[in-house]
C-alpha cells in the first residue's frame, strides 16, 4: 500500500503523544547500543530535528532511528541550550532495560554477538526493532537490495553458528 | 497517515514478513509486537517542550523573530542613524568646500588675467615715454663719445671717465664775438 508521500505529520495530537511514548524509550535503547554517553538527549535532539523539519518526511520512524544513529555515532552532545532537563521524564526501568539482554537467550545473544557487526545492525532492526526493509534503508543510508542482502547474509551465518555441523538435530 | 500507521509496518511485503518469522523462530524471539503505551502527563510535557524547541528553532532558522527579535532592528536603527547623518553632514561639506575652492580659482584665474594686462599695459607706456627720450639723447651720447676720442690720454684738460657726465657741444661762437671759447657744461644731475 502506498501511503501519501510527504504528508505532515501532527506533532500535537493525542496519536503522537501515544507514539512519542512507544518511541522514546525504543530510540533510548538503540542510542544505547552504540554506546552514547547521553542517549536521552539524542533522542530528544532526533525528535526536535524531526518536528522542526519544514518538508514532512515519509518515514517518521525510519528518519528517528538514522538520526538517533548518526548522533551516536558522532558523539555530539544535543540540547546544550536547551533548559530541558534530562530527567524530565522518569520512565519505567522495565521499559527500558537493555532489550537485548532481555529479550534474547544467553546462547542467541552470543551468536548474535559473533555476527559481522553491519550483518547485526540490519538484523536487529528487522527482527528487533520491527523496522521493514525500506526504513532500515533510510535510517542506515543504504539502498533495501543492501539491506537484504545483510539480513541473508545475517540469517546463514546464523544458521552456520547454531547448527555448525550442518546436520539434523537428533532427539534423544 | 497517522501515527499509529508510522508505527505499525502496514505496507510489508508477504516475502519480508516470511522472512522476520524465520528469523524470529531461528532467535526464538516471539513475534515483534511493541507494546501501545499510552502517553502519560510526562512524556506529554516532554513531546510539547520539545516540539516547542523545534518551532523555535524554525523560526529563528527561517529569519521570522519572535516580538522579542524586534530589538535588534531598534538598535540597528539606532546605530545607522547616526552615520547616516554623518555621512550626509560631511558630504555636504565637501561638496560646499568644492565650490569654494571652484569660486576661489575662478577669481584668482581674473586677477591672474588683470594682471597680466596691467602688466602689458605697463609695458606698452613705457615703451612709449622711453622712445623721444632715447632719440632726444642720441646726439648727447654721440657727442660725449667724440670728445672722449678727441681728448688725450694724458693731459690737464682731461676729462674725467667715471664721473658720468654727459657734455653736450655747443656750437662755436663765431669769431666775430672776440670773445674767448667758452664750453657751456650742463650738469644733468
Amino acid at each position: 500500500m502506498q501511503t501519501t508521500a510527504h504528508e505532515q505529520f501532527d506533532f500535537e495530537s493525542i496519536d503522537f503523544f501515544d507514539a512519542f511514548a512507544s518511541l522514546y524509550p525504543r530510540l533510548i535503547n538503540y542510542a544505547r547500543r552504540y554506546g552514547a554517553t547521553y542517549p536521552e538527549d539524542i533522542t530528544q535532539e532526533a525528535f526536535v530535528i524531526l518536528m522542526q523539519r519544514e518538508n514532512p518526511v515519509e518515514h517518521p520512524v525510519a528518519f528517528l532511528y538514522g538520526t538517533v544513529r548518526t548522533l551516536s555515532l558522532t558523539e555530539r552532545r544535543p540540547l546544550k541550550n536547551q533548559n530541558i532537563s534530562l530527567d524530565a521524564i522518569l520512565l519505567d526501568p522495565s521499559l527500558a532495560p537493555d532489550a537485548e539482554d532481555r529479550l534474547l537467550s544467553r546462547e542467541v545473544r552470543e551468536h548474535m554477538r559473533s555476527l559481522t557487526p553491519t550483518f547485526r545492525e540490519a538484523l536487529w532492526l528487522f527482527v528487533v526493532e520491527g523496522l521493514s526493509i525500506k526504513e532500515i534503508a533510510i535510517a542506515i543510508d543504504i539502498p533495501e537490495a543492501t539491506v537484504k542482502t545483510r539480513i541473508f547474509r545475517a540469517k546463514a551465518q546464523l544458521r552456520e553458528l547454531l547448527n555448525p555441523t550442518g546436520g539434523i538435530h537428533v532427539v534423544a | 497517515m497517522s501515527w499509529h500507521d508510522a508505527i505499525n509496518i502496514t505496507d510489508e511485503l508477504d516475502e519480508d514478513r516470511t522472512l522476520r518469522d524465520e528469523l524470529q523462530h531461528m532467535l526464538g524471539l516471539p513475534p515483534v509486537k511493541h507494546p501501545d503505551i499510552a502517553s502519560t502527563p510526562d512524556t506529554v510535557a516532554l513531546a510539547q517542550s520539545l516540539h516547542r524547541e523545534a518551532m523555535r528553532r524554525r523560526r529563528t532558522a527561517s529569519g521570522i523573530l519572535p516580538q522579542k527579535g524586534k530589538r535588534p532592528f531598534i538598535l540597528i536603527a539606532a546605530t545607522t542613524i547616526p552615520v547616516l547623518f554623518t555621512v550626509i553632514a560631511l558630504g555636504t561639506w565637501s561638496i560646499k568646500l568644492k565650490r569654494q575652492a571652484a569660486t576661489l580659482a575662478a577669481e584668482a584665474l581674473e586677477l591672474e588675467s588683470k594682471t597680466l594686462e596691467l602688466e602689458s599695459r605697463q609695458n606698452r607706456m613705457d615703451n612709449t615715454k622711453d622712445g623721444p627720450r632715447s632719440r632726444e639723447n642720441a646726439p648727447i651720447l654721440q657727442a660725449s663719445e667724440n670728445n672722449q676720442a678727441a681728448t688725450p690720454e694724458s693731459g690737464e684738460g682731461k676729462t674725467p671717465h667715471n664721473t658720468g657726465e654727459l657734455v653736450k657741444p655747443e656750437e662755436r661762437p663765431s669769431r666775430l664775438n672776440s670773445q674767448p671759447d667758452q664750453y657751456r657744461v650742463n650738469d644733468r644731475r
